[in-house]
């Protein structure tokens, strides 16, 4: 095998990635020098290797190239993705600050597995190659494993930790175990190689067609796990109340980002052509739809029945994951691959505003021992802080899908081209079940603004205890992306309109 | 067009001007008043002046991209329809903001108020003019949740205001989605998201038909307060009485009758569209006017009698070949200006009284003689009285429904019935409230209304009355602009007297009249058993928060349930798309033919108990013994592999199901007394858990079994050397490696970069457990010091922990000899102990120093020797065994094997060789029939890797630290 020179790597496509990851190596090196009380720097620091890597990835933009000798694809695609994660992870990184220094775990460490975690991310959403997409999800994973037991001598956190790792473990096993088969069957790798395979495979209906089945479910089940569906959820609710919540935070997000990304250059790039003969139809979209109509269904109506806020954002999160994975669904029709990864990445973007925000308000509320997120303690909060109810106001008319709401365009064109894809009972129970979920969101609302506080309303100090300045910029931030998404989404459409998963390479 | 829509947005600007307190301040709440009022009102000329571009069907079209990529576009489309409901809007928006300036007493309250109103009469406007879907159902949502929070303006008291406000919300927002989903199937059936495009579209045809229509039914329905849907409107009426007169009678609820009138044209007729309309309006009609009768609050009052009004409007738009859309236009007009100058009405009322409740009040004409006139003038004309406006809609209405035939009398009647009640009930409003006696004294805390107010309200009460008296030039050219079709309006017949609709109307006010004469009886009557839509309501509430009860219990935090999710779930992914794909992979080709074992005694025996102990596993009760019996399935099969005759696997197999066994052994031991007790004990007891169990382990033991079997037969063909792989390698070792032993050549040459691979990433796995199992500070106490060193407080602190826990497990009653340490710790085990260890090394250094030419290498060295090190734990304890095994340090020992493994693969390189080259000595020197050769190195290596790696874990285990933390209280 020769070795490639570095102008075949073509390094430069996948700069945004490697400066994050490279930054975040001599992070690594510095954080050890810096003193024990300022590890606040680190956090800086952090900050502004997203920042480098956001600028490479504005150069990288419009790229339509591969790189790493075609395992890396620098695209569009990849680029929103990497805005959507570098944008999440700096909003973490305003909401870790002032929250690890409360709770005595201020360690420069926490920073940069935050960083290598959203690097995974980075990569996932570029990968063109199963095993990058595997060691990429992991990278992705393996710092949030650590990450959700981060906070010291607290039971729940590290059993938050125990669980996300034991059942992450055992669902990477089935992604690697997806790769081997799909590997087996075809003979690559390689996304678009196997996309160029399929047809061959299908035509002799020998054994190898069943392996490329078998490695498509065990690849749904590997990713399905990342980013929450049922019936791969049920870490989900555990894992977020027990970690730090800045972290669930981040991995409500970013794994979801990183996840859905990979979902769809799989299923888009690698298997469209998974179908019966004669149609135009992949095989895998029947199972994903209902995959999508559980989701959707038990997330939303779980949620419900949750009284802790961030529980109920952990159902509300695996209800979103149903959202985004229609649009997925609808890709397994010939044609709307593009459309449907467009609708994607919006709904993440929209999604990604709109869950940090209302989990930092969460986070303003909650005291040093995990209480004070319960439904109650939002009673009469418009009375005491108007501006805060407000914002919190807002995201949940997001997360339901109001008009003007970033969620609301979200929404939308992943019912277009549910619609379009002729998934019409899908969309039905995606329209019913948005409405069971402005139950849950409204009743924060009502509680906000339409109850009053019994007992007596204790001092402002103690009414916050997890307000400061970068927190309010976090949430300013997330109320912005919101807003502006939702009354300018040609903002995003515009960033989406040359994605072309479908079309990239000559089929 | 440009202006218009400049025009339209005025209220936005307005909103988003006033919503800024120092403009406010600026203003004072009589600036407020004045630069609204008088920016509606131009609005209201403006309109009117439009009127003349929207005459004969034409059409007045804004389109402005929005987000083009997606089709997304921000268009209007206004004809006379949309222009008349526009002139409603404004024009009642006059009045109410007029009103709105002399209603609250707090000036904070007012400029609150007048931000949502503006921000409302915009949405509002965006709704009529909208001309494409997205456009229309943002405008829609957005009135219903200014609804909400003008219905819990003043913050809802009461549980039941809060339920209220929610209510509305939830009906009318939903009922928005169900909306959006029908449009957007119906766009989708148009081919357009364009409402010019899809009015000219004849649907009624098409196969979705059913499905977009009812959802769009739904939708309107919800919003213009349908019965079943109609409670929310009730409820409602927390909101302050201008939002009331203005959302919640004339301008909000008939967003849905808008919206049936315009799709009329290309979905109204079918028998769907007849059935439904009408069927549901003259329902809503009937209950509504029921209901309205016997209402003592003001507003419920007007609340209800407004539903009836909507279901007539429903009805109306529902009649066939289009008869009724005359009568429902002008029905919208009329009801408008008279129920908005009621609830107004109402508002002036409880301010000056403080109370809306018809029992207390009565008699204040004398107090308020302007407020009664108006009163009169609304009340008649809502009860059809002639020549007022809501005549001219009576009489359209009466003739619209004129019969056909037997069946159609049937909305006839129930419309004159609902006309009567209707008239008892204005009379009930105008009568009680300004003419009978006082019920109470209201002087003492009676203030007079501001002039204001009795202004705004009487000028709607007027247009009443100007309208049905100046129908002509008036009213005719707005209806005229809005009915495609031609039709006639007049106040009073051609025929005269002798129009059997005139004659129905007279009617309907004398048994109206009679009815409301003898209140007095039928006031006290019981409310009617009529079945409301808010228990329907309710139980569907509590059906949701059951269902989310019902699947959290799905969510009980135990991780072996998660697992078990996620391995039923892949079944049956795995089934599904099976099916899915099913003519693809077609498994009674399979050929079996292959699978021809010679059955024998031993090996029968050996698969039975492999399925029996794996079955065991899954229903003892006992944690122990289900684990026991894994591992005797473990060791069936490595019985299996022996006879197969595959030794080398049978020998890893039984290692390392020896070294697993040992170590939840060991484990156990470690146990509290408390935790020990816990895993003995039975670990489920629920029968249907077993079966659940059993069929999840058999659907993957299926699948899995399947891939095998599907392996096997396709045994994989090398394209280079064209024929299956193993057979290439059986071949062909000894000639390639001068060895005997297959495998062995296979995991040192053939595949070696992979064993490099594989050690390194088991050398990093177990330095990464010495990091994870252990804390900081006991690593810092125990690891990478010899035992001398550990610090004697430590141990003292360990034994006292020991000492409570024994006293523990006396009060348990665990005997003495069942204690695990007692019982492992006898003269003879621990002679035993000390000669295994030796043994021990001594077959591994065998099993090194003959892996090529015998089954055995040195990963199964390194387990043998590490399962030794395991029995000393055991049988020793820890500290002990840490004495004894001084010179052990099992984190050297790993790099010292990973260093010797690479070394021995790059070495070659470094020498003008390839990586990993095989150099053998033995042609030359075998003494002993051992084979020396490169690969020496790479097992020895190998060997020391697992062998730390496996002392590296047991240490971990066997640590006492877990005692510190012991839970023995």
């Amino acid at each position: 095998m020769d070795i490639p020179t570095l102008e075949q790597l073509n390094l430069s496509a996948a700069f945004p990635a490697i400066s994050l990851a490279l930054g975040t190596c001599l992070l690594l090196l510095v954080d050890l020098f810096l003193p024990k009380n300022r590890k606040y720097l680190t956090a800086w620091l952090a900050l502004g290797g997203l920042a480098v890597s956001f600028i490479f990835n504005l150069f990288a933009y419009n790229s339509s190239t591969t790189a790493l000798e075609g395992m890396f694809i620098a695209d569009q695609f990849t680029g929103f993705s990497n805005i959507a994660v570098i944008v999440a992870t700096a909003i973490s990184i305003l909401l870790s600050i002032d929250y690890l220094k409360r709770h005595q775990m201020e360690r420069g460490e926490y920073y940069i597995l935050l960083l290598f975690s959203a690097t995974g991310a980075m990569f996932m959403a570029a990968a063109n190659d199963l095993v990058v997409i595997f060691v990429a999800l992991e990278l992705l994973s393996i710092p949030l494993y650590i990450m959700a037991a981060f906070r010291p001598n607290d039971a729940r956190s590290e059993e938050s930790g125990m669980k996300y790792f034991i059942l992450g473990a055992f669902s990477s096993a089935f992604l690697v175990y997806g790769a081997a088969l799909i590997y087996g069957a075809s003979g690559t790798t390689n996304l678009t190689e196997i996309f160029s395979s399929v047809e061959g495979i299908l035509a002799t209906q020998s054994a190898s067609s069943l392996y490329l089945l078998a490695g498509t479910a065990l690849l749904v089940v590997g990713l399905g796990f990342k980013v929450a569906v049922v019936p791969f959820h049920m870490w989900t609710p555990d894992v977020y109340e027990g970690a730090p919540t800045p972290v669930t935070a981040y991995m409500s997000v970013v794994a979801k980002l990183g996840g859905f990304a990979s979902f769809l250059r799989v299923m888009i790039i690698a298997l469209p052509a998974l179908a019966l003969p004669e149609s135009t139809i992949a095989v895998w979209q029947t199972t994903l739809w209902l995959i999508a109509a559980a989701t959707l269904i038990l997330g939303n109506f779980v949620a419900i029945a949750q009284t802790n806020v961030k529980r109920m954002l952990a159902y509300s999160s695996i209800a979103h994951a149903g959202y985004i994975l229609m649009a997925v669904a609808a890709a397994g029709t010939a044609g709307l691959g593009d459309s449907a990864a467009q609708a994607a990445l919006i709904y993440l973007l929209a999604y990604t505003f709109t869950n940090l925000g209302a989990f930092a308000v969460a986070m303003v509320l909650e005291k040093t021992d995990g209480s004070n997120v319960t439904l109650d303690d939002f009673i009469g909060l418009s009375r005491r802080q108007p501006l805060l109810a407000f914002l919190m106001a807002f995201f949940m008319l997001s997360l339901i899908g109001i008009p003007t709401t970033s969620g609301f365009i979200g929404k939308w064109l992943v019912f277009q081209v549910t619609l379009e894809a002729g998934l019409i009972p899908l969309a039905i129970i995606g329209v019913l079940t948005s409405v069971v979920s402005a139950y849950y969101y409204v009743r924060i609302i009502v509680n906000m603004y339409l109850r009053e506080n019994e007992a007596a309303v204790g001092d402002e100090g103690e009414a916050l205890p997890g307000a400061s300045q970068y927190v309010n910029w976090a949430i300013y931030a997330s109320f912005a992306g919101t807003l502006i998404l939702g009354l300018l989404p040609v903002l995003a459409t515009n960033l989406v309109n040359t994605v072309n998963l479908a079309t990239m390479f000559p089929r | 067009m440009v202006e218009f829509t400049l025009i339209s947005s005025l209220p936005f600007v307005l909103a988003l001007l006033i919503v800024w307190p120092p403009v406010r301040a600026l203003l004072g709440r009589g600036g407020q008043t004045l630069l609204l009022t008088s920016a509606i009102a131009l609005m209201l000329v403006v309109y009117l002046g439009y009127f003349p571009y929207v005459a004969n069907d034409q059409v007045l079209k804004l389109d402005l991209p929005w987000v083009e990529a997606l089709g997304l576009h921000f268009t209007l489309y206004i004809d006379g329809l949309a222009l008349l409901f526009g002139t409603i809007v404004v024009g009642i928006g006059v009045a109410v903001t007029l009103y709105t300036g002399f209603y609250f007493d707090d000036d904070q309250e007012t400029g609150r108020f007048y931000t949502l109103l503006m921000a409302f009469t915009g949405s509002m406007l965006l709704l009529v003019f909208a001309g494409n879907v997205l456009t229309l159902f943002i405008a829609w949502e957005l009135t219903s949740v200014i609804s909400f929070l003008l219905i819990s303006f003043k913050g809802a008291k009461s549980e039941a205001a809060r339920v209220g406000a929610m209510r509305a919300l939830i009906i009318t927002g939903g009922g928005g989605l169900a909306l959006i989903a029908g449009l957007l199937i119906l766009s989708a059936a148009a081919g357009s998201t364009q409402f010019e495009t899809i009015l000219n579209t004849d649907l009624r045809s098409h196969p979705w038909y059913m499905g977009f229509t009812v959802l769009i039914l739904l939708g309107c329905f919800t919003k213009s307060a349908q019965f079943p849907f109609h409670f929310w409107l009730p409820g409602g009426m927390t909101a302050p009485s201008p939002a009331s007169a203005f959302l919640h009678s004339a301008t909000m609820v008939k967003a849905g009758v808008y919206l049936l009138l315009r799709l009329e044209p290309t979905l109204g007729g079918s028998a769907l569209w007849i059935n439904a309309l009408i069927g549901i309006g003259l329902i809503t009609m009937l209950i509504g006017a029921l209901f309205a009768l016997q209402k003592r609050d003001l507003k419920a009052l007007l609340a209800y009698s407004t539903i009836s009004q909507l279901g007539a409007l429903v009805a109306l738009i529902g009649m066939p070949e289009s008869a009724g859309i005359k009568a429902a236009v002008i029905g919208v007009l009329a009801h408008a200006l008279y129920k908005a100058a009621l609830f107004l009405m109402a508002g002036i009322v409880e301010h000056s009284t403080g109370t809306r409740n018809l029992d207390k009040l009565g008699g204040l004409r004398p107090l308020m003689p302007g407020a009664a006139v108006i009163t009169a003038l609304a009340c008649l004309s809502m009860a059809g009285f002639p020549p007022m406006l809501g005549f001219v809609g009576k009489e359209t209405l009466l003739d619209a429904a004129q019969p056909e035939g037997l069946l159609t009398t049937v909305p006839l009647i129930v419309m004159i019935i609902s006309s009567i009640l209707t008239v008892a009930v204005s009379a009930r409003f105008a009568w009680d409230l300004f003419f009978a006696p006082a019920k109470a004294d209201h002087h003492e805390h009676f203030h007079r209304p501001p002039l204001g107010l009795i202004i705004s309200t009487g000028a709607l009460a007027f247009m009443s009355l100007i309208g049905g008296v100046l129908l002509g030039p008036l009213i005719v050219p707005l209806i005229d602009a809005a009915v495609q079709k031609e039709f006639t309006l007049y106040l009073f017949p051609p025929e005269g007297l002798a129009s059997p609709v005139f004659q129905t109307s007279l009617a309907v006010l004398a048994l109206g009249g009679g009815i409301f004469a003898i209140r007095r009886w039928w006031l006290t009557w019981p409310d009617l058993p009529i079945p409301t839509g808010n228990q329907a309501y309710e139980w569907v509430i509590g059906a949701v928060n059951t269902c989310g009860d019902l699947l959290l219990r799905t969510q009980n935090g135990k991780l072996r349930h998660y697992l078990i999710t996620i391995l039923a779930g892949l079944a049956l992914f795995i089934i599904l798309l099976n099916f899915a794909l099913g003519n693809l992979v077609q498994l009674r080709n399979l050929n079996f033919a292959f699978f021809n074992p010679p059955i024998d005694a031993l090996r029968i025996v050996l698969i039975l108990l492999a399925i029996i102990t794996g079955l065991g596993a899954i229903i003892l009760k006992k944690h122990l013994m289900a684990a026991i019996s894994l591992s005797i399935m473990g060791y069936s099969v490595g019985g299996i592999f022996l006879l197969e005759p595959a030794p080398d696997v049978a020998l890893v197999q039984i290692l390392v199901e020896t070294l697993a066994t040992v170590l939840i052994i060991i484990m156990i031991a470690r146990l509290s007394a408390k935790q020990r007790e816990a895993i003995l004990s039975v670990r489920f007891n629920h029968r249907y858990s077993v079966i659940r169990d059993v069929v999840i382990a058999a659907s993957i033991g299926t699948v899995v079994g399947l891939f095998a079997l599907i392996a096997v037969e396709n045994r994989p063909v090398s394209s280079s050397i064209n024929r299956p792989i193993a057979l290439h390698y059986l071949q062909n070792t000894y000639r390639d490696l001068k060895i005997t032993d297959t495998v062995g050549g296979i995991v040192t040459d053939y595949r070696g970069t992979d064993t490099v691979l594989e050690i390194t990433v088991f050398a990093m796995a177990a330095l990464g457990l010495l990091t994870l199992l252990t804390r900081p500070e006991s690593r810092e106490l125990i690891y990478g010091k010899a035992v001398q060193d550990i610090d004697q407080d430590f141990k003292k602190q360990v034994r006292l922990a020991e000492q409570a826990e024994r006293e523990y497990e006396k009060e348990l009653g665990v005997a003495q000899n069942e204690r695990a340490e007692s019982r492992m710790s006898t003269p003879l085990t621990r002679k035993i102990a000390a000669l295994v260890l030796p043994f021990a090394l001594l077959i591994s250094a065998a099993h090194v120093l003959y892996s090529g030419v015998a089954p055995g290498d040195g990963f199964t060295a390194g387990v043998v020797a590490g399962l030794a090190v395991a029995l000393w734990y055991v049988v020793y304890g820890y500290f002990e065994a840490r004495e004894r095994l001084n010179w052990l340090v099992p984190g050297r020992v790993v790099v010292l094997g990973l260093v010797l493994t690479l070394a021995n693969a790059i070495m070659p390189e470094v020498f003008g060789g390839q990586f990993l080259e095989h150099i053998t000595l033995s042609e030359t020197w075998s003494p002993a029939g051992l084979h020396f050769a490169s690969t020496l190195f790479f097992e020895i290596g190998i060997f020391l890797t697992v062998f730390g790696g496996s002392s590296i874990i047991m240490e971990a285990i066997a640590h006492p630290r877990e005692l510190e933390e012991r839970d023995i209280e």
